[in-house]
């Protein structure tokens, strides 16, 4: 919930219950107040005139009647406000028109035991709140509700010589008795006001807050470099400046992270530089060395010398390309790649050592050319992992094909198709996921299938083709890249 | 250096290089040169790739192929081993033009499936292989066309790979 409407909520919540509850307690209180008052007066006016009236004195035939009662000189004189000069509004019946809270005079009618009006004008009697003046201790009964009301009725039993009648007073209570609050109500001004002083302090305070927010939006995301902009001289302010600190701080690690990132890089790149120099020169002498033993019985060293320069190579060009892949954030350069080209590159690289192996290993390609966009580098690495390991995998007489096919609109199918070792389909799967190696081809070839499979697997998933391994006719193994 | 050698010939070159980075090839290549090979290599890889680069593209365009002891006419659809002409069905012709005019390279199945088979009638790899076999029964002793593994065929060329 925002800000605002909660402030407004709590004060709301805050205020109106009390002000209700003000209200209701002084209701309570003059009502009370006035209850006390109109028992007093009806009792005593019950002990001054100790004869219940007769109906049919022609000289006063309706008894209370016209507001004051008559007042016995004995009797006590009549509450404040009840009595006939009093400033609050004459003592006269009907009531004229006047300040509408003025205590209205009180009325007294006579019931007999039956509950039959002795004046005609009298109000219904209320049986109800007879009903609960049963105890002979007990000679009144109030009427009451829930919330009190400015009208007061209290019921009196009065013993008589034929038995008990009722006096039934109705009054209403005076702000002169029991009253809590002011009666003008200029009590309430102070507190909206300062409920309204309240609600508007607080909005500066969201203003301020929104502007930081505003100005935290505004530094460029990601990147966070430009500070965030915001005066004063208050708490907000104060949270800016801690939240631009923090974001110093992130550019600084940010900073730091690219420039180690680029010194790996160079390292990698001038490593592999220096290492493949002196590596061509090996690979150089082996060959001819080759030749020079013929099929002498040093020919097998020679050849097994070949194949882990032929690997070492193979190794170092695959850790600059998981380098690569690790710092590459966003898509790889791409530019467009003839992939024909591309297949004449690789086979022609490990075609040597497949020869070695007496592996044949054979190519095709279409008609035309199929060009792709995508990093040269990348992208030939993972296929001549996938070759170099169709190769490094087989047999004596076995067989390695690499076919490209164009699908035409762009799309090809790149598949390197080999009959070594048959691979489980579990087994496929697993290689796939972790770029693992077969039980068997630990024996025969120590370093794994794992780093060249994993770096094919991601670069395809770079430049957004589908590799997919799946087991070949004759055995062996049918990779397929592609972007169909 | 590869700038200035542009200025005035034409002359094929290859870079080798032990930078494997894609944008020193890309820039070799924009500056003119016509291959890029990266260090290591093998001597035999080097070799096979300059002659790759030297040799002329065998998909002949004009109406008669002459390679590996045939001659081709594609217009009057006659093959001639030297004087001596073969007679061939349409579909053996077909195969045979398919291959010749890619001498040298392995031709997938697929694509001579596509190619020289009807489709509406039993135009599958297998029925291919029959064919083939009965082609390489007229061509006798010129034992040119080749089986590759996982590929197809190919005919056997002196300029070949």
């Amino acid at each position: 919930m925002k800000l605002r409407a909660r402030l407004v909520l709590a004060a709301v919540g805050a205020t109106v219950p009390t002000l209700v509850s003000l209200a209701w307690y002084d209701a309570v209180s003059q009502h009370r107040a006035a209850v006390v008052q109109l028992t007093a007066y009806a009792r005593a006016h019950r002990f001054a005139g100790a004869e219940p009236h007769d109906p049919h004195d022609p000289r006063d035939p309706h008894g209370a009647h016209g507001g004051a009662p008559p007042w016995h000189p004995h009797g006590p004189p009549p509450p404040p406000g009840w009595g006939p000069d009093e400033g609050h509004g004459p003592a006269r019946f009907p009531p004229p028109d006047g300040d509408p809270r003025a205590p209205r005079p009180a009325r007294l009618w006579r019931y007999d035991a039956s509950g039959r009006a002795l004046d005609a004008e009298a109000p219904a009697f209320p049986s109800a709140l007879a009903a609960t003046v049963r105890d002979p201790a007990d000679d009144c009964a109030v009427e009451s509700s829930w919330w009190p009301s400015r009208d007061v009725r209290v019921l009196l039993r009065l013993p008589g010589a034929d038995g008990a009648t009722w006096a039934l007073a109705v009054g209403s209570t005076s702000a002169a008795w029991g009253a809590v609050l002011p009666s003008s109500g200029v009590w309430l001004l102070p507190v909206f006001a300062v409920l309204a002083a309240v609600l508007l302090a607080v909005g500066p305070v969201i203003r301020r807050v929104r502007a930081l927010a505003e100005a935290t939006r505004d530094t460029s995301p990601g990147t966070l470099h430009r500070p965030v902009a915001l005066g004063g001289s208050d708490e907000v302010a104060e949270l800016a400046r801690a939240f631009d600190h923090a974001a110093s701080e992130v550019r600084a690690g940010l900073d730091e992270r690219e420039r180690r990132e680029r010194a790996l890089r160079e390292f990698l790149a001038n490593t592999t530089h220096d290492v493949m120099i002196p590596l061509t020169v090996l690979q150089g002498h082996l060959s001819a060395l080759r030749e020079g033993v013929g099929d002498g019985p040093a020919s097998a060293t020679v050849t097994a010398a070949m194949d882990e320069a032929h690997y070492l190579a193979s190794l170092v060009h695959n850790l600059a390309a998981v380098a690569r892949l690790d710092a590459i954030e966003g898509p790889p350069t791409r530019a467009p790649v003839d992939l024909n080209a591309l297949v004449l590159r690789v086979v022609a690289r490990h075609r040597p050592i497949a020869r070695q192996r007496g592996v044949t290993i054979e190519y095709a390609l279409p008609d035309e050319t199929v060009r792709f966009d995508a990093d040269v580098t990348l992208l030939e690495q993972a296929v001549s992992n996938v070759t170099y390991n169709a190769v490094r995998y087989n047999r004596d007489g076995g067989h390695v094909a690499v076919v490209l096919d164009a699908l035409g609109g762009g799309r090809f199918v790149l598949r390197v198709l080999d009959d070594g070792p048959c691979i489980e389909p579990a087994m496929r799967a697993h290689m796939f996921e972790h770029g693992a190696r077969t039980e068997d081809s630990r024996s025969r070839a120590p370093e794994g299938q794992g780093l060249g499979l994993h770096i094919a697997v991601r670069a395809a998933k770079l430049h957004g083709l589908a590799l997919t391994l799946d087991g070949a006719e004759g055995g062996g193994l049918d990779v397929r890249l592609t972007n169909a | 250096m590869l700038r200035d050698l542009r200025a005035w010939s034409d002359v094929p070159v290859m870079v080798l290089s032990a930078r494997n980075e894609t944008a020193d090839k890309v820039r070799a290549l924009q500056l003119g040169a016509d291959d890029y090979m990266t260090k290591p290599f093998w001597p035999e890889e080097l070799v096979e790739r300059v002659r790759a680069r030297l040799r002329r593209p065998v998909m002949a365009r004009g109406e008669v192929i002459e390679v590996a002891g045939l001659t081709v006419d594609r217009g009057a659809r006659t093959v001639r081993v030297g004087e001596e002409r073969l007679e061939l069905t349409r579909v053996e012709f077909d195969l045979l033009c398919a291959l010749a005019e890619r001498a040298g390279e392995a031709v997938t199945r697929r694509v001579l499936v596509e190619r020289c088979l009807d489709p509406e009638r039993d135009g599958t790899e297998r029925t291919l292989d029959v064919h083939v076999s009965r082609l390489r029964k007229k061509l006798g002793a010129l034992a040119v066309v080749e089986t590759v593994w996982g590929i197809g065929y190919r005919l056997a060329s002196p300029e070949g790979p």
